[in-house]
């Protein structure tokens, strides 16, 4: 039987696998078949391990066949951003300087998938050190949109935005420091979640912010993240921001009803400096969660503008804490575009990070009354506009893409400091044919809820079951 | 209230070990003096107490006040 993988979700594979009604080995040679042909165009891989993988889903086979109970991502190919470490191989983190250096530990979402009976088929291509949100990179290559390859698939997980986009595997891991997942989410049309800070361990994974770094898998569809948070989420003591919140079954709260859910519309901030595509694709999704039962309510959020500044300040701080030793020994060896940036954080006074860090909580607070405090579940756009081309965001050329790509982490980056999570989902195309898409964002610990709700607004649209024409 | 290029340049030299041109030195010092700026101005407006509540007490709290899960 051969297996067009391109049909499939992460989902339909994993119970295709363990009703036996297609071999791992089946699977992972459509898949290999898939990236063989498609990696030429969009440039999502680093590395690809055919030969590991094919092993290993030959091995997955034998152990189905003794009559071995097949755990809930059994044999299914996937593929992360190429900064989760794995004991022995190399993590690039998207850079010259980590080229060559073998991890040695393994990420404890790895050991988790692995765990779930997830096989890896390669690693991920992504921005430098997790440092740019437009998928050029110099080392090993520009990722492109799968959509259409003149434009950007967004960063820093541009891979796993273009992997899962491209039908080249069926789910990933991104990490979203700022944006990170939700970007290339949003600009590739597919799903993406950022988790409440501490729901998903760090352990194990390229450092860039450690206050508000998180990990955070994207897949075509809700239910696919679903099984792929309950899989990774969960207290790990070797990160210590991790929390002991207990993980329910994701995919079991799908079909909740949103009758009387309030979803939040802002009134400030969020509206503003959108494109009509965006504007569109807000307007008609607010009107499917209304027929699904949720109130849509305005509501006005306060000052995301000072969160937004303050997180910048955060990551700008640690990020230079952590490259300091490499931008004064190794300065050439960083793209420029993602060396600048850095360097002012070199020299952001100690009170003024702390402030920073220590507003994250009153902050919070405001937000929590203020707005989510109202409604259930906010409703955003992920970006103001759908993904510009590669010239225009080209970081070579800095004053050019400062106007392409600034308002980007407008939409996202407040969000992350105030911890919260916030799902990416796609709700339409613009019209030169790429993907627009919304944000929910709830309280701490609500991923069930934001799945629910993209879940159902999902089956009742469609947009994930197009496909790129590659 | 910000640091001029001078300073940051005589910090890059001593601290870090890294030398900076003039112009990249006084680029640097107006990113620093915006960045910092803004913490400075909100760190004035928060309270004595604010430390006592970090963003993980409050992300946890929210889920037993009924604001969270």
């Amino acid at each position: 039987m051969s297996v067009d993988i391109v049909e499939y979700t992460l989902c339909d594979l994993a119970d295709a696998i363990r009703a036996r009604r297609v071999s791992a080995v089946e699977v992972m040679e459509a898949t290999l078949a898939r990236i063989d042909r498609v990696q030429p165009l969009v440039n999502a891989f680093i590395d690809i391990d055919g030969d590991g993988a094919l092993d290993a889903a030959r091995r997955a086979d034998a152990e189905l066949s003794n009559g071995n109970e097949a755990p809930p991502l059994f044999g299914v190919p996937l593929a992360h951003k190429d900064l989760l470490y794995r004991k022995g191989r190399v993590s690039t983190c998207g850079s010259e300087i980590r080229r060559n250096v073998a991890a040695e530990v393994t990420a404890t979402a790895l050991e988790r998938l692995d765990a779930a009976g997830a096989i890896e088929v390669g690693t991920l291509n992504m921005a430098e050190f997790a440092a740019g949100g437009t998928g050029h990179n110099e080392h090993f290559g520009d990722c492109l949109n799968p959509w259409n390859t003149d434009h950007i698939p967004g960063g820093s997980s541009s891979g796993s935005g273009a992997a899962v986009a491209a039908r080249m595997v069926t789910g990933s891991l991104g990490s979203d420091t700022g944006g990170s997942v939700r970007i290339p989410a949003g600009l590739c049309g597919v799903v993406g979640i950022k988790p409440t800070d501490g729901r998903v361990s760090r352990y194990g994974v390229m450092p860039r912010s450690w206050a508000t770094d998180t990990l955070g898998p994207m897949a075509r569809t809700a239910r696919d993240i679903a099984r792929m948070m309950t899989a990774i989420a969960g207290f790990d003591s070797r990160d210590p921001q991790s929390s002991s919140e207990p993980v329910p079954d994701y995919e079991e709260e799908l079909e909740q009803t949103l009758k009387g859910l309030r979803v939040g519309v802002a009134t400030n901030y969020y509206n503003e400096d959108i494109d009509e595509n965006v504007a569109k694709g807000m307007a008609a999704s607010r009107e499917v969660f209304r027929t699904l039962g949720a109130e849509v309510v305005e509501v006005s959020v306060p000052d995301p503008g000072l969160a937004m500044r303050l997180g910048q300040l955060i990551l700008a701080a640690e990020a230079a804490a952590l490259h300091g030793k490499w931008l004064a020994e190794r300065p050439d060896d960083y793209q420029i575009a993602i060396r600048a940036p850095m360097e002012p954080g070199l020299f952001i006074p100690a009170t003024r990070y702390i402030e920073a860090l220590r507003l994250r909580g009153p902050l919070l607070c405001e937000f929590l009354e203020e707005v989510l405090g109202r409604v259930d579940l906010l409703h955003v756009p992920t970006g103001p506009a759908s993904a510009p081309t590669l010239a225009d965001s080209d970081p070579a050329s800095p004053e050019r893409a400062v106007r392409t790509m600034g308002l980007f982490p407008k939409f996202t980056r407040t969000i992350s400091y105030l911890g919260l999570p916030a799902v990416s989902v796609p709700c339409g195309f613009a019209q030169n044919g790429l993907p627009v898409a919304f944000q929910l964002v709830g309280r701490p610990f609500t991923e069930a809820r934001l799945l629910n709700a993209a879940h159902l607004y999902q089956r009742e649209t469609g947009w994930h079951e197009r496909m790129p024409d590659l | 209230m910000g640091c001029s290029g001078e300073t940051i340049r005589a910090m890059a030299r001593e601290i870090y070990g890294i030398e900076l041109t003039e112009d990249r030195a006084a680029e640097i010092a107006r990113q620093v003096t915006e960045l910092a700026e803004s913490a400075r101005r909100a760190g004035r407006e928060s309270d004595f107490d604010d430390e006592l509540l970090s963003a993980r007490q409050t992300l946890i709290g929210a889920t037993q006040d009924g604001r969270g899960s």
